[in-house]
């Protein structure tokens, strides 16, 4: 009971915009330093430190951007639903502006699985783009979901309405997703399958996985310290009449001065 | 004696509903003619667009009949709540102690039967003008049934989703054309396995399910998504 009790406090603080804007204050530059340092640590590592691929040469280092993007643009997936679910049941303000806040910058990630995808494609398949492949087909129409949840929140006027429209929007989709997945995996796929499993052996060699594995976590940190920046842009955006948002943006502006 | 009465009055919001929209629709005739006349534009734009030595392989040509009839689906959506959402009748629907989901269901019927019947009538005179095959005839009218039943319960959402915004059809297209994907792959697949004369039952099948689970669920979503329309 004890446990449940401070998880309770726990939620309950989280419905409140103030004390999020100052654990953001506290944890941002952390987790920004620690995620631009272990992506650049992984990635000089995955660079220069490891061997060349038999087939493919020096192409196949771009797996080091490639991989974690797609991964966790999909994971940010999930965490918008998470959101959503929680926005549709509790009401909560913070709840509508982690949606907003995780929707670009999933947006921007699988933008950048998809480019760095089509580049590896070139030299390795013979194009940038096939229509048959389901992982490909997946990823774009993750894209268009993101764009959808975007433009959908922003075409309202009233914040009450934006949440509810786009936390249906995203709860649609999140039982849509694996279907999409399947019904495009019916075709026949040019993708290599996963390299990396949980159970049973990986089929990548060791000194490749180890930046990669590197690589996942430093991507999902770079996730959370880009989606607390778009959060407290949201706060700021919306608490902007609240008598602690004019203190502290007073209090901002006489340090600057 | 009573109870008798009261169960005449549960089933009748779906037949009541749907007779009042079908007389609505019925007493405007572009309601119903106007899809059709569209996918017979597009479709003479597409042979126009290829040019006079066109040589369509079998599958561009059902590839086209089925996206342009999902265009036009697109197309009417907007249509759907649009009235209802004006004229106040959409919060009496919502307001009223009948099963929302019935009203809904009947909505989408109407809609179903107005906006996409007539072109699934007219599909066998479109398999001619393309130039196909007269035994494909069966399987486009058995994939256009399908497929526009799912394609208008998955549109209502994104339809009801944008009810009150003002320039909300391009949107609304935007939301929704994901969702379609799974349909348009299993029908251009059925059509094009029974030209090559392979089984199509499996993809039968998996489009029988989704139309299945689409009226299943999909309604509440819309019942969720209009709710939040009417008290914005």
């Amino acid at each position: 009971m004890a446990i449940f009790k401070i998880i309770l406090k726990w939620f309950h603080r989280f419905g409140s915009p103030k004390w999020l804007m100052t654990l953001i204050d506290n944890w941002l530059p952390w987790v920004m330093a620690a995620g631009i340092s272990s992506l650049v640590i992984s990635l000089v590592w995955g660079v220069a430190f490891t061997p060349e691929d038999y087939k493919q040469g020096h192409v196949y280092r771009i797996i080091y951007i490639h991989v974690p993007t797609a991964i966790v643009s999909l994971a940010a997936y999930y965490f918008m639903a998470i959101a959503a679910a929680i926005s549709i049941i509790w009401r909560l303000k913070i709840a509508d502006f982690a949606i907003r806040s995780i929707a670009p910058v999933g947006l921007s990630l699988s933008l950048i699985a998809l480019i760095t995808g089509a580049i590896w494609g070139k030299p390795t398949w013979g194009t940038y783009w096939v229509w048959q492949d389901p992982r490909l087909i997946s990823m774009l129409i993750l894209f268009f979901l993101y764009w959808g949840v975007i433009s959908l929140h922003d075409a309202f006027y009233s914040r009450k309405s934006a949440s509810k429209a786009s936390s249906i929007l995203i709860l649609v989709g999140t039982v849509n997703i694996p279907i999409i997945y399947k019904s495009v995996d019916w075709w026949s796929s040019l993708h290599q399958t996963a390299s990396i499993k949980l159970t049973g052996p990986s089929t990548i060699a060791t000194e490749m996985l180890q930046p990669l594995l590197l690589a996942i976590p430093s991507v999902y940190l770079l996730f959370f310290a880009f989606v607390m920046l778009q959060l407290r842009y949201q706060i700021a955006l919306n608490e902007q009449y609240t008598n602690w948002m004019k203190l502290r943006s007073g209090n901002n502006l006489k340090d600057k001065i | 004696m009573e109870i008798k009465e009261n169960k005449t009055i549960n089933n009748s919001i779906f037949l009541s509903l749907l007779t009042r929209d079908l007389l609505i629709y019925s007493r405007n005739k572009g309601s119903w003619i106007n899809p059709l006349i569209f996918i017979f534009m597009a479709i003479t734009l597409f042979a126009l667009g290829i040019g006079p030595f066109f040589d369509l392989k079998i599958n561009h040509s059902i590839s086209i009949i089925w996206v342009i009839c999902i265009l036009s689906i697109l197309l009417c959506l907007g249509t759907l709540f649009r009235e209802d959402f004006n004229d106040g009748s959409l919060d009496q629907i919502l307001l009223s102690p009948e099963p929302l989901y019935l009203a809904i269901v009947s909505k989408i019927m109407s809609f179903w039967i107005v906006s996409c019947l007539p072109v699934i009538i007219c599909s066998p005179f479109l398999c001619l003008i393309m130039d196909l095959d007269s035994n494909i005839i069966p399987f486009l009218v058995i994939v256009l049934f399908l497929g526009t039943i799912i394609l208008s319960i998955i549109g209502a959402i994104s339809t009801s989703l944008t009810l009150i915004l003002n320039n909300g059809s391009v949107l609304s297209s935007i939301i929704s054309i994901p969702f379609f994907i799974p349909v348009i792959i299993f029908g251009s697949e059925f059509i094009i396995y029974a030209s090559q004369g392979w089984n199509t039952l499996p993809t039968l099948m998996m489009l029988i399910g989704l139309a299945i689970a689409s009226l299943c669920f999909a309604p509440f979503a819309v019942i969720a998504a209009l709710k939040s329309s009417v008290d914005y």
